[in-house]
């Protein structure tokens, strides 16, 4: 055929570089990736190899919390005879190490794809229509690509409420680069996600004071009840200041250079009117927080508009506004397909790279893939951080028929016996009576992550109880807790319609390659 | 319910009456012979089978020309000539057809739910619809699993019976009167024969089998056939219940997948050791040593199977002796507690390095080793409490003393106050443990172990120990005295530390150990220590030659190869040269149990049982897998195996384990050398090699190392391998993957968790390299679903 490229893809992140590599590299297709330039706050101009995961998401992340947690170290040590130090932090000093590290990675990943034989465009990609995309450069030069399909992996980005004077605050973009608060000021984060504790341990950790200010009564929607309570219990013990039911109405600079953030809370002892509205009749009181920055983390939305894609007849969620896909990533327009968060299935940099690898098996492979998105692990690098796998509690209840046993562990880590930190590792395990399997594992404690990680593919072997049990624990350390569960705590009753957890087929939905 | 109840008491007393007067499996087996040479011999005489507990009395009909003629009947309540006794001929009939058909039914009640939830019918676990075990009432508080509480649904039950056995029983005395009492209209219906044991009539031959007498009477015969059959089913599955705890199916699986060893006697020989535990001795188990191993058999023996058991342990203390110990053992107080404490102590010389890369101030605060101890102690006090809580909380009894076996059934305490105190008991547990012990060279008194390393607090700040030894214990003092400030050096007499683990790892913890300032001396041989006179100790070593040319002529290696000498100054020298069983000097040899000839270790079967019948021994003293949690496994077999009535293996494949050198190691399964020795076909080497995201900024130059063997033709993941932080926490989930049988498949179907260094292991995607299996298993093990252990 006449078209030029085989794949032309928008979006150089996580999943449009696996996706694209694959295709080129194990598949010989001939790909083109756009991305935009380069540069550690994204916009519409401003992107780069590597994506959120590299430039502004996990990896910056995670180097944040490891330089945040030396102060818990620095507490620790004490304890263990060490002589009392507190040492301060350059946090100049650490972003620009920090900024250089991620540029070598955004490096990396263009030396990624050259390697696998793709082309790599520098330019706003455009869809003009199914088969064609326009890439305008930044330097306002415009080329025009002919493809066979167009995958958009154009990923997401931190939005802000609409409440009076949000333009005052930052979001996780900024948040990753913020250098001019000064050392011990206060830092005030609305926002109850991952994103949001996350950067609460951090800041904290780096010597900030901390407002966390959430709307719901707890923190981590959607993760298992009890580990959220943990996990706001450890944020307080920490030092943040944990604000809850409270709502944010308006941002306003201050006399002091610095922000003032109004809140309404329910009244102390204020009744609440359950008429018929379900709760607007709340007496509510107001207060405020000064601060020197106002971290909005509030929410990501798919990066869809101005791309093309109505043009081009994409269909998109109509609240989301993320690209539809049916089970193989696939748009409803026959030569468009879409992974990773602009359509907001699972938004987690391994997720994406699954969905990347299954389309190029799908597309180029012969061997139409759907990822599987049961039993992902994932975890929160909250300070001790959160791993988990599997079904919540509520999830199982919601889900299964039958009994459910809930094992639960709460312990004194070792080091915390020496170092006097007050703080638990809580673990809990869900099993299906009838069937006698695992379904859920949920942490938080030290290692959190690297723990649930294992425990992950023992779910995706269909694994039972008895062969956790069967496992002997390595000693000392706190995984170890997850063969030695002996007894149920309590026993629950399964109200759904399921009989039996979902069977993992041996060799799940990733092919070797 | 009558009629079961009355059958159970007849399949329960022989069974008891054989255990009574028998104590072994052996034994058993024996009894069982004589047993059956009996039955031949009084059938060939034509006597009764059971002539003692026979009435004398038989009835008509039963002319002797059978051995059943002879009823079983010690009281002597049936009277056929009506001259005592209350029962008669007709209601010895018509209570045996009674009786088949409640045998029939129930039988039916057996099998019904067990069968249904084994092939996944009705969603129950197999385990939970064992007859024996439906309908018990759950405990108050839990989950109603009926439409009422179970105390309703048994009233309800209790009241409609009574009204159907009463008028049952009505028609048994007045036979046809159930047709003149109307009570619900439908009696004319069951107005029958006259008959009280056929009520209805047409009414029960309703597809009309039994059109003439003469087939009606086959059919009552045939249901007499079968309902004696069925009696003999339920007895059948009381003994099954009362001996394997299984229901019917269950048992039939478990005989068809090992007849040979899931049959009547097998199941026989248990019941018996069970049952000893009702003799007259005084403690079903005394157990040897509190440590990981002993408190764990004992804890489960006493609270979970109602043994009877004395634990006896030496006095508490942080330096093993004779005269010393403590609960919790090793684990707790020379080994794996401080061990890792230290570790943690040592560690934050790591943190304080590493934060400067990450913008902190430099700072090089001091340890005070003399406080880290002491809280250390404190802490070792306080678990030491614990594992005396748990014990007495499970009713133990805990005796402190040092306990002699005088003879199998006896063990001897002699407490530090000189008192002694001898316990009888049926079974004797040695878990002893074992102790650290120095190579035979001069001056090795000067040297210290590991017990006195993990108290070790006269090293002036920033003084020099020197290790000698290449196995777990030494790199790991090597990295936590190193971490403390301490200038190390490690003489190892091999090429590599780590023996018995991977090879590219042995490498890595060498490497990683020199980084960290850790002098490393490679084949190098301690010859003598001696007292220096700066009150230190000088310990003299030999090298190969630096160029020393090996003569490899006849003999195998180095007695020709040329030596240097050398010497290290320093203020301690730690021999962690291994360990050994503690067996000596506690009766073992008296009371005839073996030991190894090398390692003094208790020599003892799959069951942790030694060749005296009496004597069991599990953990260290055995020598077998020296780790806590693997002493807990045996444990915990144990208990079920001496008082669960469950005889349990141990499974000693895929064990995951760790080296808490620095960075830590971890690992489980096959090494790559292993894999070759044992396996055949392809076996593909995954590796991974990676700077640590921490590390990118730290600067620090060391590498996490991954390396996954995959079984080619099974796809089976054989061993997880890896050196780097967090290597412990990681294995373990590992562990439980290669326990389920994990495929690589599976490994890559699992999604990572980022950013983390164990999502390495699902994203290993093409082979470094692929080797040949060279030897004869053609597939790696297969676990069983649920393994060695139970629930408890």
């Amino acid at each position: 055929m006449s078209e030029e490229y085989d794949l032309v893809t928008i979006g150089a992140g996580s999943g449009g570089v696996r996706a694209s590599r694959l295709s080129a590299g194990q598949y010989g297709a001939k790909v083109a990736v756009i991305e935009l330039p380069f540069g550690l706050v994204s916009s519409d101009e401003v992107g780069g190899a590597g994506g959120t995961c590299v430039i502004r998401g996990c990896v910056p992340k995670k180097l944040m919390v490891y330089a945040s947690e030396f102060s818990e170290a620095f507490d620790d040590a004490e304890g263990f005879g060490w002589s009392k130090v507190k040492p301060s932090v350059d946090i100049k000093k650490f972003l620009a190490r920090k900024a250089k590290e991620i540029e070598r990675l955004n490096g990396v990943y263009g030396q990624i794809l050259d390697k696998a034989g793709v082309e790599c465009i520098e330019g706003r990609g455009i869809v003009l229509d199914p088969h064609t995309v326009e890439v305008r450069a930044s330097d306002g030069s415009v080329r025009q690509l002919k493809t066979k399909n167009i995958l958009i992996a154009t990923g997401g980005r931190a939005v802000k409420p609409p409440i009076d004077g949000a333009e005052l605050a930052i979001t996780s973009d900024e948040a990753l680069v913020l250098d001019d608060v000064p050392e011990g000021g206060t830092i005030a984060i609305v926002g109850a996600g991952y994103i949001a504790v996350e950067f609460a341990g951090i800041f904290s950790g780096l010597g900030y004071k901390v407002h966390l200010v959430i709307r719901g009564e707890q923190p981590l929607r959607g993760f298992d009840e009890e580990l959220r309570q943990l996990v706001g219990t450890n944020l307080g013990k920490r030092g943040v200041d944990v604000h809850l039911k409270t709502s944010p109405t308006k941002l306003e600079k201050n006399a002091d250079g610095g922000i003032d953030l109004h809140y309404e809370v329910p009244k102390k002892g204020g009744g609440k009117k359950e008429k018929n509205g379900e709760k607007e009749e709340e007496e509510k009181e107001k207060g405020m927080i000064s601060c020197h920055k106002v971290l909005f983390a509030t929410g990501r939305k798919p990066n869809t508009r101005g791309i093309g894609l109505e043009d081009a007849g994409v269909q998109l969620d109509e609240k989301s506004k993320a690209v539809k896909v049916d089970e193989y990533s696939h748009t409803n327009v026959p030569s468009i397909w879409s992974i990773g968060d602009c359509t907001d299935r699972l938004n987690l940099t391994p997720v994406a790279l699954m969905e990347g690898r299954a389309l190029a098996a799908t597309l180029f492979g012969g061997k139409p893939t759907a990822p599987d998105y049961e039993n992902v692990p994932s975890a929160v690098f909250c300070q001790p951080p959160l791993g988990t796998v599997g079904l919540t509690e509520a999830e199982a209840v919601e889900k299964l028929a039958g009994d459910i046993d809930v094992y639960v562990s709460k312990f004194k880590p070792m080091k915390n016996t020496l170092s006097g930190r007050d703080e638990r590792t809580f673990m809990k395990m869900l099993v299906h009576v009838p069937t006698d399997r695992v379904i859920g594992c949920h942490m938080v404690g030290p290692e959190a992550a690297e723990i649930v990680q294992g425990l992950g593919i023992a779910l995706k072997c269909n694994a039972t109880k008895a062969q956790f049990d069967s496992c002997v624990g390595v000693h000392p350390s706190a995984a170890e807790e997850w063969v030695t569960m002996t007894s149920a705590t309590r026993r629950i009753k399964g109200e759904g319609k399921q009989l039996e957890p979902t069977t993992h087929k041996c060799g799940g939905n990733k092919a070797h390659d | 319910m009558q009629a079961v109840t009355s059958f159970s008491g007849v399949a329960v007393r022989p069974a008891q009456t054989c255990s009574r007067t028998t104590r072994r499996s052996s034994v058993v087996v024996r009894a069982e012979g004589n047993e059956l040479a009996k039955v031949d011999r009084v059938a060939k005489s034509g006597g009764p089978l059971y002539r003692n507990f026979t009435s004398g009395q038989a009835l008509s009909y039963l002319d002797g020309s059978l051995p059943g003629d002879f009823g079983f009947d010690p009281l002597g309540l049936s009277d056929p000539q009506g001259a005592g006794g209350f029962i008669t001929p007709e209601w010895l009939a018509y209570s045996e057809v009674i009786h088949c058909r409640w045998a029939m039914l129930g039988i039916a009640g057996f099998l019904a739910p067990e069968v249904l939830a084994s092939v996944g019918v009705i969603p129950a676990s197999p385990e939970a619809a064992v007859w024996f075990r439906s309908g018990v009432i759950p405990p108050a508080g839990q989950s109603q699993q009926y439409w009422t509480d179970p105390y309703s649904l048994f009233w309800i039950e209790a009241i409609l019976m009574n009204f159907a056995e009463l008028k049952r029983w009505q028609d048994f005395k007045n036979p046809g009167s159930q047709q003149k009492q109307y009570f619900l209209g439908l009696e004319a219906v069951f107005g029958g024969s006259g008959n009280p044991a056929y009520p209805g009539g047409q009414w029960f031959n309703m597809l009309n089998w039994g059109k003439t007498p003469e087939e009606m009477k086959k059919l009552q015969t045939n249901e007499l056939r079968n309902g004696r059959l069925a009696m003999i089913a339920v007895l059948g599955c009381f003994a099954q219940a009362v001996m394997t705890k299984e229901g019917p199916y269950a048992n039939l699986i478990s005989h068809l997948s090992d007849p040979m060893s899931n049959n009547i006697l097998g199941n026989l020989a248990t019941i018996m050791k069970h049952s000893a535990a009702a003799m007259s001795e005084e403690y079903d188990l005394v157990t040897i040593g509190a440590g990981s191993g002993g408190v764990r058999a004992s804890r489960l023996a006493a609270g979970q199977y109602g043994a009877k058991v004395a634990i006896i342990e030496l006095p508490f203390g942080l330096v093993s002796s004779d005269e010393v110990g403590g609960a919790g053992g090793t684990c707790v107080i020379r080994g794996c507690v401080p061990k890792k404490l230290m570790v943690y102590a040592s560690e934050f010389s790591e943190a304080f390095d590493d934060a400067e890369g990450f913008g902190w101030s430099k700072v090089k605060p001091s340890v005070d080793i003399k406080k880290f101890l002491a809280r250390k102690a404190k802490e070792i006090e306080r678990l030491n409490g614990v594992y005396g809580q748990i014990l007495d909380k499970a009713g133990v009894e805990c005796i402190e003393g040092r306990g002699i076996v005088l003879d199998p059934h006896t063990v001897e305490v002699r407490a530090s106050d000189g008192s002694v105190r001898q316990l009888k008991t049926k079974n004797i547990l040695i878990a002893t443990g074992g102790r650290a012990v120095k190579p035979p060279i001069d001056g090795a008194e000067l040297a210290i172990t590991s017990d006195e390393a993990l108290v070790l607090d006269d090293v002036p700040e920033g003084g020099t120990i020197a290790i000698v030894g290449a196995g777990y214990i030494a790199v790991e003092f090597a990295g936590i005295f190193s971490g403390l400030g301490y200038k190390v050096h490690l003489v190892i007499r091999g090429e590599q530390p780590l023996r018995g683990f991977d090879e590219e790892l042995r490498q890595l913890v060498g490497t990683n150990l020199g980084k960290r300032g850790v002098d490393v001396h490679l084949k190098t041989s301690p010859i003598k220590l001696e007292k220096n006179a700066d009150g230190g100790i000088d310990l003299h070593y030999e090298v190969p030659k630096k160029g020393g040319a090996k003569k490899e002529k006849n003999g195998e290696k180095e007695e020709e190869e040329e030596k240097e000498k050398g010497m290290i100054s320093c203020h301690k020298v730690l021999f962690a040269t291994g360990r050994k069983p503690n067996t000596r000097g506690i009766g073992l040899e008296d009371a005839g149990v073996e030991l190894d000839e090398k390692s003094k270790a208790v020599k003892v079967d799959e069951y942790s049982h030694t060749n005296v019948p009496s004597i069991w021994s599990i953990g260290d003293c055995t020598d077998r897998l020296n780790l806590t949690p693997v002493a807990l496994m045996e444990g915990r077999a144990l208990a079920a195996t001496l008082f669960g009535g469950k005889p349990m293996v141990p499974d000693y494949e895929n064990v995951p384990s760790a080296v808490f050198c620095q960075p830590p190691l971890g690992t489980v399964g096959l090494t790559e050398a292993e894999a070759v020795e044992k396996l055949s076909g392809d076996i593909d080497v995954y590796v991974s090699k990676f700077k640590p995201m921490k590390n990118t900024l730290s600067g620090r130059d060391e590498r996490t190392f991954m390396k996954m063997l995959v079984h080619v033709p099974t796809d089976r993941v054989i061993g997880c391998h890896m050196v780097g932080p967090e290597a412990a926490e990681i294995v373990q989930g590992l562990g439980i993957a290669l326990k389920c049988n994990a495929t690589k498949a599976q490994f890559d179907s699992c999604v990572g968790v980022h950013p983390s260094a164990a999502e390495e292991w699902v994203t290993m995607t093409s082979a470094a390299r692929r080797i040949k299996g060279e030897g004869k298993q053609l597939e790696p093990t297969l676990h069983k679903s649920g393994g060695n252990k139970a629930h408890d």
